[in-house]
């Protein structure tokens, strides 16, 4: 692979906080620093919690606690068995990283617009033409020169819509929101009001206080005169208690419910919301213990390996750096995060860590990742390790018929037929058992498979022997 | 690998804008095909006897940084200090040692440490005996004066090589 174009690929890929330094809202770049891993720099993925109150990513603490047993940050004594997933946190983080680009973009273009209406105003330049821009501009210019008004209006729009984008990802939003400040540069505030989430406007509007009947400043009413219309309403008729706190429901119900109903508009789906209030930990699959292995035998660390549906190829610690890094795996994907995937899928994120980091030794080093995903059985057929019991018993068809038509070929005593027959329904029935066998055995170089089957027509012969 | 790759963007942007690591002239990979081996520039602190004089580092990261640390070494023979092996160039920072290191840091914390650790010498794990004693009874006039010697060209011989 050329490192070169996929380093640059990566640079051109990369986010930092500091993208945001040049937009309307430079804070956010602090935003975008805690919201990622201080070990993988990047967004917090399946984050968990440390008893000394940091986050990181599962897997990056994990394979940190691999090797020393503390916080990276404060130095604390830190284990595996003390980490907590922290589902809101992943939910906070998928969300932002989901909108981010838009975000950026969307800040990045108003900041542009903000310094040309500035330029506009102060000396009348006319601008060099930002056709995206330019209608929406010059209809401002026309309409209001106050451009202080117009720099405070575009921060609240700028930081509603961090907010609200956040929830929606839709660029619908954007274009919407924009026509509405083009009709009128007061919805600004109002509809923020709206989508405040609390049912409390600030502006003095007066209503009916559904108990007494008097107007008060909707504040007013909502904060401190329902109670008390209500509590002395209850000294005064007792009957009403019951009817009375329907009476003012609807009024505290509608604003919300309208509010609710244009986000629906704008928020197809709270995805992560949803999932997020969904979440349960999940108990089902059992944490994959750490092993012990210096106690541990070679024939258990295999046993392990392959109750676990994972290869048994290469050196001990190989394969008890394939167990280490499936275990790290495992745990955070069962343990921490939110929603785990498959089996297979932990299997094909290990064989591709084992391509990059488990290197073998290098004789087994062409096709490793392929042969690691068809599990292939043939590996160690040579050594004494191989188990020749399973292979039996998986193959035990394919061998009754190579035994069949051994006793045949035998009476006709043609060895060199023989091993040319017996190749070919070797091929053949393996591809009916198994067919990562035939896919394997397309990779096997022919002087091996000359020697498996020799093997076999070996084997055959001797139990038919027997 | 990824990681690497973010820490390019964020020096370059850093070395750029930020005045606090203006004592940083360069950091950056010695050729863009391989993110593995880094080399750096420092000025010297001011007010020190290293002050005028710019310093190179190299810097080699292997494939499970942050897990370990990057290994930093001064160019061989540039540096005299109490904690720099002159003739290799190694360093002795707690940092840079696989159990103090913590991924939490990155190559900029690394060589702005180096940095306070040119103008802040620690005597108790020296690397260089001479520039240690000095430091040790406080003789800083002496001190500076042989920093300055060396870093001015003049030679150590055998008898005054460092030691272990």
């Amino acid at each position: 692979m050329s490192r070169k174009t996929t380093v640059e690929e990566q640079i051109s890929n990369v986010t930092d906080p500091r993208d945001f330094v040049k937009t309307v809202i430079p804070e956010l770049q602090d935003t975008d620093t805690l919201l990622r891993c201080h070990i993988c720099k990047d967004f917090l993925k399946t984050p968990v919690l440390t008893p000394c109150g940091h986050t990181f990513c599962s897997l990056c603490i994990r394979e940190y606690l691999n090797r020393e047993q503390k916080c990276p940050l404060c130095l604390a004594e830190l284990r595996e068995s003390m980490l907590r997933s922290e589902f809101l946190v992943n939910e906070i983080a998928a969300s932002y990283t989901h909108v981010r680009a838009k975000l950026l973009e969307f800040l990045s273009l108003e900041r542009e617009r903000e310094a040309q209406s500035a330029g506009n105003s102060s000396c009348m330049v006319i601008e060099d033409g930002h056709q995206r821009n330019s209608p929406n501009q010059n209809g401002e210019a026309g309409k209001a020169g106050d451009g202080d008004d117009d720099d405070d209006e575009i921060q609240i729009i700028a930081t509603r819509e961090n907010r609200l984008s956040k929830r929606s990802g839709d660029a619908l939003v954007f274009t919407g929101h924009k026509k509405m400040r083009k009709e009128s540069p007061g919805t600004g505030i109002s509809s923020l009001l709206a989508k405040s989430k609390s049912p409390v406007p600030q502006q003095p509007k007066l209503a009916d206080c559904p108990i007494c009947g008097k107007a008060f400043p909707l504040d007013v009413l909502q904060r401190t005169h329902l109670d008390e219309c209500l509590t002395t309403e209850s000294f005064h008729k007792s009957e009403n208690i019951s009817s009375s706190p329907v009476g003012p429901k609807p009024e505290f119900n509608s604003p919300p419910k309208q509010s609710s109903t244009r986000n629906s508009i704008e928020t197809p789906v709270s995805t992560h919301f949803n999932r997020y209030s969904e979440s349960t930990s999940n108990n089902s699959v059992t944490r994959l213990a750490k092993l012990n292995f210096s106690s541990t035998s070679l024939q258990q660390l295999k046993q392990k390996l392959s109750s676990l549906k994972l290869p048994v190829t290469g050196s001990r610690q190989q394969m008890i750096n394939r167990y280490s890094h499936y275990e790290m795996l495992w745990n955070s994907n069962y343990i921490d995060s939110i929603d785990p995937v498959d089996e297979s899928i932990l299997r094909r994120r290990l064989a591709s860590w084992e391509a990059s980091h488990n290197a073998s030794d290098g004789q087994q080093k062409p096709g490793g990742i392929s042969k690691f995903l068809t599990k292939n059985p043939m590996q160690d057929f040579k050594t004494d390790r191989f188990d020749r019991k399973g292979w039996a018993r998986a193959h035990q068809r394919a061998f009754r018929r190579l035994r069949k038509e051994a006793k045949a070929s035998l009476k006709r005593s043609k060895p060199v037929r023989n091993i040319e027959n017996t190749e070919n329904s070797q091929t053949e029935t393996s591809s009916h058992i198994n067919h990562s066998t035939t896919i394997e055995q397309e990779m096997v170089p022919s002087n091996q498979l000359g020697s498996r089957n020799g093997h076999i027509t070996a084997s055959s012969q001797s139990s038919s022997g027997a | 690998m990824s990681r690497l790759v973010k820490e390019y963007v964020k020096i370059a942007d850093a070395l750029k804008n930020d005045p606090t690591f203006s004592h940083i002239l360069t950091l950056a990979p010695v050729s863009d095909e391989n993110l593995h081996k880094w080399e750096a520039t420092l000025t010297g602190p001011p007010e020190t006897a290293y002050n005028g004089h710019k310093f190179n580092l190299q810097i080699d990261i292997d494939d499970e940084y942050p897990l370990k640390p990057p290994r930093v070494q001064f160019q061989p023979q540039t540096a005299p200090h109490c904690n720099v092996e002159f003739d290799s160039g190694r360093i002795c920072l707690d940092l840079l040692e696989a159990n103090h290191w913590s991924p939490a840091w990155d190559l900029l914390h690394c060589i702005h440490a180096i940095w306070l650790l040119l103008a802040n010498p620690e005597p108790d794990s020296p690397l260089d005996i001479d520039l240690a004693c000095l430091v040790r009874a406080k003789d800083y006039t002496a001190h500076d004066a042989l920093v300055k010697y060396y870093l001015n060209g003049g030679s150590r011989g055998p008898a005054t090589r460092s030691k272990r």
